[in-house]
C-alpha cells in the first residue's frame, strides 16, 4: 500500500514538475517570510532579519536540488525496486503469477484481435472511396436466414431501386481453364457489368466490362442456369481425338480403331463410362445433313429441312447420363451389316411426326462422303451420295447443344454404321480429376503414338468450362461454335 | 562542560517531524522547525531548509498528508498533518529509537563505570 502510494506520487510528480516547482518555491518563500518577520518581531534591522533567515534556512537552491532529487530520480531508482519487490512476491505464489500472466496475455490477445477487427471492419474497412456507402444485399426468406437474389429480382431493384447510385450482382464459382494441357479450376466470380463501378476500380491491365456486351450477361447466366441441358456434366471429362485420314483409310479401320480406344479407356482405374461422340454435348452437332421422312411427298434436297446427324458409340446415352423417352438405344449389336438405325431427339419427334408414332418410321438422309473441297455442297443442293434409309428405333430427351435455348431436330447414329475421323471423347470418372485425364491418355498412347495423337492431348477440356460459353459467346461476340450447318473438313467414306 | 550544537542523527530528522505533527496537529514547515528548535532548545545544528525534502519523502511514504491553507497571519501556506500509517510508522520508529537510545545508555553507563 505504502508502496504503491510512493510511486503513485512519484508519478504524478513526473507529470506536474511545473505546479510542483512552483508550489516549492511558494512553500520556501512563505518559509522565509515567516523568519524574517520572526527576526523582526525580536527587533532586527530588516536588511539583518533577512540574512539571519537566509542563514537558518541554509542554500535554498541547494535544499532545492535535494528536493526535486527526491522528486524525480528517487522515481526510477524505487521503480526497480518495486520490480524486484513485485518479482519476489510472484515467486513466491506461482499459482497467482500464473493465472496473472494467463489473464493477461488473453486479455492482450483478445483487446488486439478485437482493435484490429474494429480497425478494419469499422475504422478502416475498405480501400476504396466512400466505402461507407457500399453495402452487400440479400434477401431474407420467411423461413429465416439470408438467401441470394434471384436475377429477376435484381433486376427489378436495379431498374426501380432510388437508393443507391449503383447495383451489382456478383456470384462465386469455379471456372475450368482449358487449352493449357490439363484443365486447372479457378476460383471465379462472375459479376454484371457494372460490377467495378461500386469501388470505383479500374482494371489493372486492359479494361473492366462494358455495359452493352456483358450488361445481358447476368440474364443469359441466369437463363443458363434454369436450363436442363439433357445431360449431366458432373465428372465427365473430354477429349479430342483427331485421327489422321492416311492413317485409317476406311471405314472398318476407322472403327476398329475407335473400338480399341473405347476399351482401353473403359479400362482405365476411375473411369465409370466412356464414350465416343462426333461432337461434344453443347458444342453443336458436327454435321448437318437435309432429310426425307420415307413416305412424305417428294421435295428437292435444296429445299429439304435440316437436322442434326450425330454419330456416338452405344455407350454415349449412359456416359452422359441423357434420358430416353421411347424405345430403345443405339446397341451394340447395330454395325455396318445390319440395318441402319437412328435415335431422334425429342424436338424432331415434335416437329417433324406430330401425332404419329416416329418408332418404326424411316428417315431418309444422303450417305456422307469426303467432300472434295469444301462442305458447301449441301447448300448448293447437289446430294452427294445415295441415300441411306434410317429406322428410327428410339426417342431420346433433347440435348442442347451450342445455345442452352435453341431446340434443334436431331438424330444419332452408330459409329459403327457412319464412321467419322471427328473423334471426340467423354469420360465419366467416379471423381472428376486431372489425374485421370492423364491416364487416360497414357491408354491411349498405348494404342498410337503418332505425334498427332501427341497432339490432341491439348484439345482437353472440360465440361464444365462449356457450361457458360455458348450463351456467354452467342452474347459477347460474333463467336459461334460448330453450327449444326458446318459440315467437318475431312469425312471418311462410309 | 562544553555546550555543543549535534548534528541531526541521520534518520531522526523523520522521527522529530512525525513525533511534532502528533503532538501539534497539522503545521507548516516553519512551524515544525520552530517546534524542533523550541524543544531541542537550541542544542541541535539544522538548516531549517533540510525539512522541506524530509517532508517530501515522508509525503510520498504516506506517513504525512499536505494540503495549502491559510496561516494564523492570514499567509498562504502548506500544511501537514499526520496520516494513520504515519502514526503507526511513528509508534514503531519511537519505540525502535527508545531501544536504541537504552542500548546506547547502557553502554555509555557501562564504559563510565568502567
Amino acid at each position: 500500500m505504502t508502496r504503491l502510494r510512493m510511486a503513485l506520487a512519484r508519478l504524478a510528480g513526473l507529470f506536474q514538475r511545473k505546479r510542483r516547482e512552483q508550489e516549492l518555491d511558494e512553500e520556501l518563500r512563505a518559509h522565509l517570510e515567516m523568519l524574517v518577520e520572526e527576526n523582526l518581531r525580536k527587533g532586527m534591522q530588516p536588511e539583518e532579519a533577512w540574512y539571519a533567515a537566509l542563514r537558518a534556512f541554509g542554500g535554498i537552491e541547494q535544499v532545492k536540488e535535494v528536493y526535486r532529487e527526491r522528486r524525480g530520480l528517487a522515481f526510477i531508482e524505487t521503480l526497480f525496486q518495486d520490480v524486484r519487490y513485485g518479482v519476489r512476491q510472484l515467486r513466491h505464489a506461482p499459482g497467482f503469477t500464473t493465472v496473472a500472466i494467463v489473464t493477461l496475455a488473453l486479455g492482450i490477445g483478445a483487446t488486439t484481435a478485437i482493435l484490429s477487427f474494429v480497425d478494419a471492419v469499422l475504422l478502416n474497412p475498405l480501400p476504396y472511396p466512400h466505402p461507407e456507402q457500399i453495402v452487400i444485399v440479400f434477401e431474407e426468406p420467411p423461413s429465416g436466414g439470408l438467401s441470394e437474389v434471384s436475377a429477376p429480382d435484381f433486376l427489378d431493384w436495379k431498374r426501380q431501386s432510388t437508393v443507391f447510385t449503383a447495383i451489382a450482382a456478383e456470384d462465386w464459382g469455379t471456372k475450368t481453364l482449358t487449352d493449357a494441357g490439363v484443365p486447372v479450376d479457378l476460383s471465379s466470380e462472375s459479376v454484371s457489368a457494372n460490377y467495378f463501378e461500386i469501388p470505383g476500380g479500374k482494371a489493372q491491365l486492359g479494361r473492366t466490362f462494358a455495359p452493352d456486351g456483358a450488361g445481358l450477361l447476368i440474364r443469359s447466366f441466369y437463363r443458363l442456369l434454369q436450363v436442363n441441358p439433357g445431360f449431366d456434366a458432373a465428372n465427365v471429362i473430354t477429349m479430342g481425338l483427331p485421327l489422321a485420314p492416311e492413317q485409317y483409310p476406311d471405314g472398318p479401320r476407322i472403327i476398329n480403331y475407335q473400338e480399341q480406344v473405347l476399351a482401353k479407356i473403359q479400362a482405365v482405374p476411375g473411369v465409370r463410362k466412356a464414350a465416343i461422340t462426333q461432337a461434344l454435348p453443347l458444342e453443336g452437332w458436327g454435321i448437318g445433313m437435309p432429310f426425307l421422312i420415307e413416305g412424305k411427298p417428294f421435295v428437292n434436297m435444296a429445299s429439304r429441312p435440316v437436322c442434326g446427324f450425330k454419330r456416338v458409340s452405344p455407350s454415349y446415352l449412359a456416359t452422359l447420363r441423357m434420358r430416353l423417352l421411347k424405345g430403345r438405344w443405339i446397341a451394340e449389336t447395330d454395325g455396318p451389316g445390319t440395318l441402319p438405325v437412328a435415335v431422334i431427339n425429342e424436338t424432331m419427334a415434335q416437329r417433324y411426326f406430330r401425332g404419329r408414332d416416329p418408332i418404326g418410321q424411316r428417315i431418309l438422309i444422303p450417305q456422307i462422303t469426303r467432300p472434295p473441297s469444301s462442305s458447301s455442297r449441301w447448300v448448293t443442293g447437289q446430294p452427294p451420295g445415295p441415300e441411306i434409309a434410317w429406322q428410327v428405333v428410339g426417342v431420346a430427351e433433347d440435348e442442347k447443344l451450342s445455345s442452352l435455348d435453341l431446340r434443334y431436330p436431331a438424330l444419332y447414329v452408330s459409329y459403327k454404321q457412319s464412321p467419322t475421323l471427328q473423334t471426340w471423347l467423354a469420360v465419366r470418372g467416379t471423381v472428376r480429376s486431372a489425374h485421370l485425364v492423364k491416364s487416360i491418355q497414357a491408354a491411349v498412347w498405348q494404342l498410337n503414338k503418332y505425334r498427332r495423337l501427341t497432339r490432341s492431348g491439348r484439345l482437353m477440356r472440360s465440361f464444365q468450362s462449356l457450361w457458360v460459353r455458348p450463351a456467354w459467346t452467342r452474347r459477347c461476340s460474333a463467336h459461334s461454335p460448330v453450327s449444326p450447318f458446318c459440315s467437318p473438313p475431312s469425312e471418311s467414306t462410309a | 562542560m562544553v555546550k555543543t550544537r549535534a548534528e541531526v542523527l541521520q534518520g531522526t530528522l523523520d522521527l522529530m517531524v512525525l513525533k511534532t505533527l502528533d503532538t501539534l496537529g497539522p503545521l507548516h514547515g516553519y512551524g515544525i522547525a520552530r517546534r524542533i528548535e523550541q524543544v531541542s532548545e537550541n542544542l541541535l545544528q539544522m538548516n531549517q531548509g533540510t525539512l522541506y525534502p524530509a517532508l517530501l519523502r515522508l509525503e510520498q511514504r504516506g506517513w504525512i498528508r499536505s494540503k495549502w491553507s491559510a496561516s494564523e497571519k492570514n499567509r498562504r501556506a502548506r500544511f501537514y498533518s499526520l496520516s494513520k500509517s504515519g502514526r503507526k510508522q511513528l509508534a514503531a520508529e519511537a519505540e525502535s529509537w527508545e531501544r536504541m537510545a537504552a542500548v546506547m545508555a547502557r553502554l555509555l553507563a557501562g564504559a563510565e563505570g568502567a
